[in-house]
């Protein structure tokens, strides 16, 4: 039996008179690439934030690590934020320079070779990129640490294609070199399918279905597949 | 890895930085200043001999000083979340007060950095009054001393202001929002009010004295300073916990 990194039980978030996590279940394998998926509202990003505290659960328990949530946990975290941005007051140097004095496990020489390799400079203003290029960025800042929990939400959302390409790549090379528990939620499935390890799909605030994704592959068909059976 | 020290030194500098950085990257406003400031150094040429105007007039300005230590506070802390970083700011392995106090000390580094720059404007702007009509050199001693006064005024009234500005950017986040008006109705009170323990003046409207400097002052005038560290304490607290607890992201 596989360790679990992390443990979610009876978890409950309320926004209004809507439930967001409507009493998740949910355990995700240690070391492994772990797909959370489902359509907007499935309650996706919320689990992801409540991981690092930014949500607090309304009702249920959640491990992470083997801990509660808290800021101190963050350290051992990686997460890219939905939605976010980068600084714009920042060059590529000046968030480098920010996450070597920020991010505990921060290995600037790497996220150095990371933007490199995903085709930023260091003296590119950070005001003036694409959103593809401020996402290769992000994303850069975050695989560039040694921790072991990566969390990216919606790492491709609203990304070109090459960049897309470049991001995925970027990621085959990062976790074929070290271990790591890593959690993706993503809308590109196609794209992303050949990274996971294990997949879960939520539904309404619930686990709808979740297992090893050869197993699934074995049993339901692809990923994309078991996506259109369940929600469409 | 980072080291625990330096953390909140680091956070302070960035913050100012970039704040600063934006500021001064704003053409227009420089544009405006240095338009103010030629025709401020030309009314002083024209009339400031005959007293019908004196630099010293400049200094009621400081009404509006403690308006712009809130107004800094709020936007440095709005902007993590008008600009999407906030998932970024608020998921960093330091503990909210951290967090918060580092961005406060940025505010304030800035509102009074902002406000010594328009005294030695104002300063040299008198010296040049002293220096073309030939009055004495005594009026810029007394000058000294009251913008001294106003100086000290402004800046012990700031941390309530700072406090009150992050205060307003947390409840605005969180569930709280229905409270807003309050905060903006003690933010004009407030700044307002402390415009008034600022200045006291006589009745041909020259500044005879600083409230809390004048011979009559009352001891409670005195008071109002550490009452209002206290409080502004207090709601630098109560925006801790906001972060901490009632965020809506």
């Amino acid at each position: 039996m596989t360790k679990a990194a992390i443990q979610g039980s009876g978890l409950v978030k309320r926004y209004g008179r809507r439930n967001a996590l409507d009493g998740l279940d949910i355990e995700i394998p240690e070391n492994s690439v772990t797909a959370v998926l489902g359509p907007n509202g499935a309650g996706k990003s919320t689990f992801m934030r409540m991981l690092t505290g930014l949500v607090t659960p309304d009702q249920g328990t959640l491990r992470v690590l083997g801990e509660a949530p808290s800021w101190k946990l963050n350290g051992r975290i990686s997460y890219l934020p939905d939605r976010a941005r980068w600084y714009e007051g920042h060059t590529v140097a000046e968030a480098i320079r920010w996450g070597s004095n920020l991010l505990p496990g921060f290995d600037a020489a790497q996220a150095l070779q990371l933007v490199e390799q995903l085709g930023l400079k260091a003296d590119m203003d950070v005001k003036g990129m694409s959103k593809g290029q401020e996402a290769r960025l992000m994303l850069a800042m975050c695989l560039a640490r040694d921790v072991p929990l990566l969390v990216l939400d919606e790492p491709f959302s609203g990304i070109d294609m090459i960049s897309r390409e470049r991001i995925v790549a970027a990621l085959i090379d990062s976790f074929s070199d070290r271990r790591q528990t890593v959690l993706i939620c993503t809308h590109e499935i196609p794209e992303t399918e050949s990274l996971f390890d294990h997949a879960v799909f939520l539904n309404d605030g619930t686990v709808a279905l979740s297992g090893d994704v050869e197993e699934l592959r074995a049993t339901r068909g692809s990923v994309q597949d078991i996506y259109r059976q369940l929600y469409v | 890895m980072p080291n625990e020290n330096n953390v909140f030194a680091y956070l302070f500098k960035n913050d100012f930085r970039m704040n600063t950085r934006r500021m001064l990257t704003r053409a227009w406003m420089w544009g405006y200043f240095a338009a103010i400031a030629v025709v401020l150094v030309v009314v002083t040429a024209v009339w400031g001999g005959e007293n019908r105007f004196n630099p010293r007039y400049l200094l009621f300005i400081c009404f509006g000083f403690p308006f712009i230590a809130f107004g800094i506070s709020y936007s440095i802390l709005k902007r993590e979340w008008s600009n999407g970083t906030v998932g970024w700011w608020l998921t960093l392995p330091y503990s909210r007060s951290k967090l918060l106090l580092a961005k406060l000390a940025a505010a304030a580094a800035q509102a009074y950095v902002l406000f010594l720059i328009y005294f030695i404007g104002v300063l040299l702007l008198e010296l040049f009054n002293v220096l073309l009509h030939g009055n004495a050199w005594s009026e810029i001693g007394e000058f000294l001393t009251v913008e001294g006064e106003y100086l000290f005024v402004v800046l012990v009234i700031s941390p309530f202001m700072l406090a009150l500005g992050q205060l307003a950017a947390t409840v605005a986040r969180t569930k709280l929002r229905p409270l807003l008006p309050l905060v903006w109705i003690v933010f004009a009170l407030a700044g307002n009010g402390f415009g008034w323990l600022n200045v006291n003046a006589g009745d041909d409207g020259r500044i005879e004295s600083i409230a809390v400097f004048g011979e009559s002052a009352a001891a409670w005038l005195w008071l109002l300073i550490p009452a209002s560290w206290l409080i502004a304490s207090i709601l630098f607290a109560g925006a801790v916990r906001l972060t901490r607890k009632h965020l809506i992201l």
